[in-house]
């Protein structure tokens, strides 16, 4: 019997941990138990050092978020746009179609065996103090972001941003210590935030989103006899970001429920709201586009492009 | 060196959401308190179980804490030497931090350099012991 | 399970021969480490624990703390504390003492850490308690005990590296430690009570001051207090987190240091360098508490142990009260912070599994905490007080220290009964 260490640097409950679990439970029927997870108590590594973890084999299976080490990742900022999509499933799945194509993707990831690549669901703009509506509503009150693209994007935007991790957000928006943050909607609910917000700002196919990878220990791969790899294939890559997305979805849709109870003010971005950050992010794409051709990307824009193409697609 | 404390301080009270003064005071940390590590070692500051030490006749204790300041030189030092190698991968891989874009490797490669200097002062404190704590003084609880 | 209990022995057979804590914690993780996942990724992260535990910012209350307190000691404050509670009641019966712990919970409030409110109120109070005849024994376990308020009153060192490891709201451990503290002082003084009751000997009553004096002692702290309101009530009141408050509490310390004339360069350059030489210290632990409850997770241990309780059929209150227990027991021989570094990556999550508030269970370790340091025969604040007056002897000490004992073991069951005491304040927090 061949036994996988996984780990999870979010609580078992949270909705990543369960859909992690949920490959974990896919993959011990596929091979009649002949392969299972040890799922451990609590993360091998906090989440920025997760990537490492696995990399240097500390647990076999996880999953991290890119943005959490910068300066490592280029090209799959791609996934972390404004405007992709208005769920994650069809994102995730599109991701790991465009990314399968690209070779360059994987060897970013150097020292791990992608499983799967997927996005959380669109970004929304949380706070505390009143409705936004336009660009310049923006502008003024103090937000919370997590690293990666959400970082340029806001700064692009002219908002007041500080950099603080996720589960910091209850103790910095209760306090007043900030005024808001950017969050897909199910995070509201799990760093339980969702009886402090009161005004809540989505955008057609969201703000910005994050780009996640589901990993392997690559020496741990090689290890594996070939039916053991075929069987870990069949479930990796688009099987994998189908769990993972639909996880995602799940929470999105409960907490999203959980904010009408609580009586949110949802603002829908108008028009020109949207037209206008479109404007300020464009630059942003012509950056990435750059940055991902000198790090060896043939024709990013033309990946790009092949990415919404397939979003699009996903989504019919 | 410790000075960077009081302008931690200050950064605080003037404004705590100046870009990037978080991920300054991360930076600050690290340097402080690796920076004191040798002095540690040197002043004999680290938690010991020192209970049994009037059971001991002196020179079987003079002989155990030789002995075991030797083997904490080796676990610095070996330390040490790890953390440069890490140094060098976070170089190569050029992560930086989120907000101020900082090359990291460089405070990777000083942890490493401070580490080894501890191992040094506790292979110095195999021939001299350290010198006698005030009352209270280095004590955490 | 057996590799992670070997991976305990280990420790405490190389702590008995007396190599430094962090280093055994830290090599028997790393070898537990190497031998489960093999070498490479033992390596690896350790590398990883050292510098992602450097690079942590929620950790950088601890240095500012510290230096809060280290200010505020050198600014002479303790002395004005204690004349100021002198004031208002040193001309009762045992007055002195109760001034002492008096002076202790308001020192308590600036010092986060216990052995040095005992060990600043050991030289403060002691020598006034010794010229009006007070007994040794009493005076020991006053001054002893009254220290152990620093680390249940906030700030506290001891909360903090249990939020730490165990990620609770440091904000929250400070609010839920306010009335255990007083009401901990509270029974001291009854305790106090009931001893000088028994035999008046112990302590001969002092002078009354008139109110002039007192009120003139009272302006001496009023710039304490303020320091204490605006730093805890800014936490409490969320203004700002804990860690700012601590920055904004190092600075004003500073400030009011700097106010009093109390600061030359020679002794800012001592209490900072002073700080920084804790805090690596208590990194060096925290990096080896992690490496070893890193290699802890690895083991069967954590769910051994959970099978073991719910089949064990003890009722969850049972098993805190077992838990605490062995904590009083081993807090007798062990150095606390060891004991408390040790056992948390065990009981914690079984803590939890039972469905307590990890705050409540905070509270309760800083209490076993308290009770460790005054418990002979080993324990900090007995050592500290002994070092300081070499004319006491420690059989003076460890008398005197009893009757506290039985005080704050009390103080832990009441703790045990009723939750609301430690978790009445944090939940008005927003
Ligand atoms: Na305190
Ligand atoms: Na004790």
């Amino acid at each position: 019997q061949t036994v996988l260490t996984v780990s999870s640097w979010l609580p078992p409950t949270h909705g990543m941990s369960v859909a992690q679990k949920e490959w974990c439970d896919l993959l011990e029927k596929n091979t009649a138990g002949k392969m299972k997870c040890n799922i451990l108590p609590r993360g091998v590594a906090n989440p920025p050092g997760t990537f490492d973890a696995i990399k240097n084999g500390l647990a076999d299976v996880s999953f991290t978020v890119h943005g959490y080490t910068p300066g490592r990742f280029v090209y799959t900022q791609m996934a972390e746009f404004p405007f992709l999509g208005n769920t994650s499933e069809p994102i995730s799945v599109a991701f790991n179609r465009v990314a399968s194509k690209h070779p360059e993707f994987m060897a970013e990831h150097q020292g791990v065996k992608v499983l799967s690549f997927f996005t959380h669901g669109p970004g929304i703009v949380f706070n505390t103090k009143r409705a936004i509506t336009k660009v310049e509503d923006l502008q003024g009150l103090k937000f919370r972001v997590g690293g990666g693209m959400v970082n340029e994007i806001s700064k692009n935007l002219g908002m007041n941003v500080t950099l603080k991790p996720a589960p910091d957000s209850y103790e910095l928006l209760s306090g007043g210590v900030m005024d808001g943050t950017l969050f897909p909607a199910e995070s509201t609910e799990s760093f339980k935030i969702d009886k402090i917000i009161k005004y809540a700002t989505t955008f057609p196919g969201g703000l910005y989103n994050t780009s996640f990878v589901f990993m392997m220990n690559q020496g741990r791969y090689d290890k594996l006899t070939a039916d053991e790899k075929k069987a870990v294939d069949a479930i990796s890559g688009e099987p994998a970001a189908r769990i993972f997305g639909r996880a995602w979805d799940n929470v999105d849709r409960r907490a999203t429920a959980l904010m009408q109870v609580n009586q949110v003010q949802i603002t829908k971005a108008d028009a020109k709201f949207v037209a206008d950050v479109k404007a300020k992010t464009a630059p942003l794409e012509q950056k990435w586009v750059s940055e991902a051709a000198a790090k060896g990307l043939k024709d990013p824009a033309k990946v790009l492009a092949e990415f919404r193409a397939e979003i699009a697609k996903q989504e019919k | 060196m410790a000075l960077t404390f009081a302008d931690v301080t200050g950064r605080k009270l003037m404004d705590n959401s100046i870009p990037g003064s978080l991920e300054m005071t991360e930076l600050l940390m690290v340097i402080v308190i690796f920076a004191a590590l040798p002095l540690v070692s040197l002043r004999g500051e680290h938690v010991v179980f020192d209970s049994m030490d009037s059971y001991l006749p002196p020179r079987v204790l003079k002989f155990q804490k030789a002995a075991i300041h030797l083997l904490s030189a080796l676990a610095l030092l070996a330390l040490g030497w790890l953390m440069w190698n890490t140094g060098a991968q976070f170089a190569q891989n050029g992560e930086t931090t989120a907000q101020l874009k900082l090359a990291k490797a460089p405070f990777i490669y000083g942890m490493g350099i401070l580490c080894a200097i501890s191992g040094l002062v506790h292979l110095y404190l195999m021939v001299r012991p350290p010198a006698e704590l005030a009352d209270g003084e280095g004590t955490a609880l | 399970m057996i590799a992670a209990l070997l991976g305990f022995a280990i420790i405490f057979a190389l702590a008995l021969l007396r190599v430094p804590l962090a280093f055994s914690m830290a090599g028997v993780g790393i070898a537990g480490i190497g031998l489960t996942r093999g070498w490479d990724p033992a390596l690896a992260s350790t590398a990883q624990v050292v510098y992602e535990t450097g690079f942590a910012y929620t950790l950088s209350v601890i240095p500012l703390f510290i230096l809060m307190g280290n200010f505020v000691a050198r600014a002479g404050l303790a002395q004005e504390l204690f004349q100021a509670a002198y004031a208002f009641i040193g001309h009762r019966r045992g007055g002195l003492a109760h001034a002492t712990v008096v002076a202790c919970a308001g020192f308590g409030a600036i010092c986060g850490s216990s052995i040095a409110t005992a060990a600043t109120m050991g030289k403060v109070a002691y020598p006034s308690m010794a010229k009006l005849g007070y007994s040794k024994e009493l005076s020991m376990g006053v001054i002893a005990a009254g220290g152990t308020l620093g680390i249940m009153i906030p700030p506290s060192t001891i909360m903090v590296i249990y939020g730490i490891i165990t990620e609770t709201n440091i904000g929250k451990l400070f609010a839920a430690g306010v009335l255990p503290g007083l009401l901990s002082a509270a029974l001291m003084m009854l305790g106090i009570v009931w001893i000088t009751a028994r035999d008046p000997q112990h302590a001969p009553p002092g002078a009354r001051s008139t109110w002039a004096e007192r009120w003139a002692a009272l302006r001496g702290i009023w710039g304490v207090l303020l320091l204490v309101i605006v730093v805890l009530g800014g936490i409490y009141g969320g203004i700002f987190t804990a860690t700012e408050g601590a920055g904004f509490g190092a600075f004003g310390a500073f400030v009011f240091a700097l106010a009093r004339r109390r600061l030359t360069w020679a002794i800012l350059y001592e209490v900072l360098v002073e700080s920084a030489r804790t805090t690596a210290m208590l990194f060096t632990l925290l990096i080896a508490a992690t490496l070893f409850a890193n290699f802890v997770n690895f083991t069967s241990m954590p769910g051994d142990l959970k099978s073991l309780i719910t089949t064990s059929g003890l009722s969850p209150t049972m098993i805190i009260v077992a838990m605490m227990g062995i904590y009083v027991v081993l807090g007798t021989v062990m150095e606390e912070l060891t004991m408390v570094l040790l056992t948390i990556p065990l009981f914690f999550p079984i803590v939890t599994a039972l469905g307590f508030d990890p705050i409540w269970f905070g509270v309760l370790i800083v209490m076993v905490v308290q009770i460790g340091l005054i418990s002979p025969p080993v324990g900090m604040n007995m050592f500290v007080l002994n070092a300081l007056l070499p004319g006491v002897g420690l059989g003076a000490i460890y008398r005197g220290c009893w009757p506290f004992v039985f005080v704050l073991v009390l103080m832990l069951a009441m703790l045990i009964a009723f939750p609301q005491l430690s978790l009445w304040l944090p939940s008005l927090m927003k």
